[in-house]
């Protein structure tokens, strides 16, 4: 049972790793995406023309959800799991991978939430003032900065493990 | 590049010639009319006027949506695109001849509009009054009815299932002693039952109080006939209305070919509500009338060339007064003008601004290409955009839109290529996959996903141009003013500090030379001192420059910190793009049979790449847009002002001949 798990282990926290990066970030962006969906349909109800405007603030929350899986995808051909010739992973090797993941999982989740939020509440931008409505826009690509600099970081930590 | 000089125009003419004049302003579009308040000058007041305008042009747009509703007649995207019909002159003199005659026709359609809306109403009614009445339709007699000769009828419903039977039992329990009674039921079902008691006039009064007691009613609407006649007069009226309907609806549809005249009348009355709005700024006596106004020095010049050739007027050019609220216009080379719109987003420029246009054009295509960075995304913006400005006459902010992403689609393939991203490495995998052939190298400069920490370097040190090309403008505009140790403070202090501390932060990421590494400590002590030094110029007492000089050191290291790693960005979205097309690319080929291969691979390479397109397309555009708004503009830009609003030809559907020569 140890040497299964000293042998195998390794290899799947690296699966587990790959999973929960894609997991959290697509369950915030989901979260995210429905969320402003659900203020931008008021909104189309009322006048369809702003369709445009309201799809890229919906859209907006959704990069997280990319950014995981990019970040799975990454972790996956370092790890020549997706190639085929998958080297055996030792547990502390494991380990690492698992850690590096951790930024853009949980900074992901939240970020899309509270990007979806103030995507949300920029809909009332578009609603009231539809020629500013970039501004509602850069508003909400704010919070994105905190999801891109995680997703740096998981990218960095993934390719510094020898 | 440039504001254009802005100056303050003043034409005294005849009232006579006034509405001729102001015509010509209208049409040449370039001046922004102002209200003086000049003593001894009389206003009109137009607000009547242009409320009837107002009012014409809702009948006229309601006519024209009822005449797309009905006739069915689609904008296509075409038309769309191809933007305003064009006009002569003599046609739109001969059109607004007619406008009067369209008017009625609006109208016309509106009425036939509201009679088709009551009729459709009418029907609803009809309906619900028909579904009340079906459940009678057995009764032959009129519900209403109450006596039949020396028989009391009682027409109604009880709360409760009944059949014949059960009604007399239950009658017979209440009123045992009226015994001359009889009941039909019409129909029943388990909550309610229809029926008609008839009883003799000597217990009706029993009868009644126990019919009451059984919780019986009488029709809410009875009718005097009997249910059938209303039933049939209620479903020939429905007919009659949707036949008057379909009637109207005709009628509207053979007008459909007067919209064109319709979409002229909308243009004729919203351009004569401008002017008439316009109007109320003149000043004028009873002879003289003065129009005030803001317009580029060079458009001025022109007007004034124009209107002095047909009238006796006096046309004054005059410089604005510093304090005063000059409206600006922004006017660039073709390269840079599409940014104009990007910074009329954030703001227009004050008096004292420089026109940041230029700078933002070129670091948007710059960092657009960065984040997108896939050549063949790239080439589709770019064929595809040069299609539709070749086939279509596209007008205006659009126009401008499409050509800002098609040089944004030209810096994209040239990223794309230097990355070696070509709809991901699509190359490779075909080679792969269907020959057996080696991978080749695709990149120019560097594939990204090898050379991480590299690439990131290399993005800060765009921020880092980006940035110092901000100062660099603050230190120009301080110099323009004459501010030579303003203009130095605001530079040269920060690009030591940052140039200094750059191979110490480099040298986290990357080798940095010994040299560099050696001489950076002192750059960087030179640097700190000089923004102490010059930091807190503003502060009168020592104490004040010292403490203010420590404060713009603590600025400029955290602010800039935080501003560099935002270029991060450039590398992350750049690397979403190239590594999620290349997912896209592999899915693709995940079938061993060749010729399900190409199929798959066709179909996952169309779906796949347009969606990663366009999530990266939205992706790069907030995000190089971000780049300038939140990074760029606060070295250097103060916004707050104001974009020229001329008194224009504003048309949705028809344009002049004239409106094409000038631009």
């Amino acid at each position: 049972m140890v040497d299964l798990l000293m042998e195998w282990g390794g290899t799947l926290i690296v699966f587990f790793a790959a999973a929960i990066a894609v997991v959290f970030p697509g369950f915030g962006s989901a979260r995210g995406v429905g969320l402003v969906g659900q203020a931008a349909a008021g909104l189309i109800s009322e006048d369809p023309s702003k369709f445009s405007k309201v799809l890229i603030l919906q859209a907006l929350p959704g990069t997280q959800g990319l950014y995981g899986f990019l970040t799975t995808i990454l972790l996956l051909n370092k790890t020549g799991i997706l190639s085929g010739d998958m080297a055996p992973i030792d547990l502390s090797m494991g380990l690492k991978y698992l850690f590096a993941v951790l930024p853009i999982t949980v900074v992901g989740y939240f970020s899309a939430v509270i990007q979806a939020k103030t995507s949300a509440a920029g809909v009332a931008i578009v609603t009231k003032q539809p020629e500013d409505s970039t501004k509602a826009i850069i508003f909400a690509a704010m919070v994105e900065t905190y999801a891109v600099i995680s997703l740096l970081s998981s990218l960095l930590m993934i390719f510094s493990i020898e | 590049m440039a504001k254009l000089k802005m100056s303050r125009i003043e034409i005294l003419s005849s009232i006579s010639d006034g509405q001729s004049i102001v015509n010509i302003i209208q049409r040449a579009g370039v001046v922004e009319l102002m209200k003086t308040e000049t003593e001894g000058l009389s206003y009109l007041d137009t607000s009547v006027t242009t409320s009837q305008f107002d009012k014409y042009l809702a009948v006229a747009q309601d006519a024209n949506k009822a005449l797309a509703k009905y006739s069915n007649t689609k904008q296509s995207v075409t038309a769309m695109l191809n933007g305003r019909t064009e006009l002569t002159v003599a046609e739109f003199l001969k059109r607004t001849a007619e406008a009067d005659l369209v008017l009625t026709v609006c109208f016309e359609i509106n009425k036939k509009i509201k009679k088709i809306e009551d009729n459709a109403a009418e029907t609803i009614r009809c309906h619900t009054s028909y579904d009340q009445i079906k459940p009678w339709l057995q009764c032959d007699i009129p519900t209403s009815c109450t006596r039949i000769g020396k028989q009391f009828v009682f027409v109604g419903v009880f709360p409760k299932e009944y059949d014949r039977e059960g009604i007399l039992v239950e009658l017979a329990k209440i009123a045992p002693r009226a015994a001359a009674v009889d009941a039909e039921v019409i129909n029943s079902d388990k909550s309610i039952t229809r029926a008609v008691i008839i009883s003799h006039s000597c217990c009706a009064a029993e009868v009644e109080s126990a019919l009451r007691s059984l919780g019986f009613t009488r029709p809410s609407d009875p009718t005097k006939h009997p249910p059938e006649i209303r039933a049939k007069r209620l479903l020939d009226r429905i007919v009659q209305l949707e036949q008057e309907n379909a009637e109207y609806t005709e009628e509207i549809k053979a007008l459909a070919q007067r919209r064109e005249e319709i979409k002229f009348l909308l243009d004729y009355l919203n351009i004569r509500k401008e002017k008439y709005k316009a109007i109320e700024k003149l000043g004028m006596t009873s002879n003289v009338i003065v129009i005030t106004g803001y317009a580029a020095y060079k458009d001025a010049l022109r007007l004034k060339k124009q209107i002095e050739r047909e009238y006796p007027v006096e046309f004054s050019i005059i410089e604005p007064d510093r304090d005063e609220d000059v409206p600006v216009k922004l006017e660039n080379k073709r390269f840079f003008s599409p940014a104009e719109n990007l910074v009329g987003m954030y703001s227009a420029p004050t008096g004292g601004d420089l026109d940041p246009t230029a700078f933002t054009a070129l670091f948007y295509y710059f960092f657009f290409g960065a984040m997108l960075s896939d050549a063949g995304y790239g080439l589709i913006m770019v064929i595809a955009i040069s299609i539709i400005l070749k086939k279509f006459k596209i007008e205006h902010k659009l126009r401008e839109s499409l050509k800002m992403f098609f040089w944004c689609g030209v810096s994209t393939v040239i990223w794309g290529a230097l990355y070696g991203s070509w709809f991901g490495d699509i190359i490779n995998v075909v080679r792969e996959s269907f020959f057996g052939l080696p991978p080749v190298r695709l990149y120019l400069w560097v594939d990204p996903l090898n050379d991480l920490l590299g690439v990131m370097v290399c993005c800060f040190g765009f921020g880092l141009v980006h940035l110092f090309a901000g100062y660099a403008i603050k230190g120009y505009m301080l110099l323009k003013s004459k501010d030579i140790f303003g203009a130095f403070a605001e530079t040269i202090p920060v690009y030591v500090l940052v140039l200094g501390a750059a191979p110490i932060f480099c040298g986290l990421f990357i080798e940095v030379p010994e040299f560099f590494k050696n001489i950076s400590p002192y750059a960087i002590a030179v640097g700190a001192i000089l923004v102490i030094a010059t930091g807190g110029r503003e502060s009168k007492t020592i104490v004040g420059k010292i403490g203010s000089g420590l404060y713009a050191l603590y600025n400029v290291l955290a602010g800039f910190l935080g501003d560099i790693l935002s270029y991060s960005r450039l590398l992350a979205l750049g690397l979403s793009t190239g590594v999620i097309a290349s997912v896209i690319n592999m899915m693709g080929v995940m079938v061993d049979n060749v010729v399900a291969r190409i199929i798959l691979l066709s179909v996952v390479f169309v779906l796949g790449h347009g969606a990663n397109l366009l999530i990266n397309l939205i992706g790069a555009y907030v995000h190089a847009l971000r780049l300038q708004f939140v990074e760029f503009f606060p070295k250097f830009y103060e916004g707050g002002g104001r974009f020229l609003k001329p008194l224009e030809i504003k048309t949705q559907f028809f344009k002049f001949k004239e409106e094409v020569l000038n631009g």
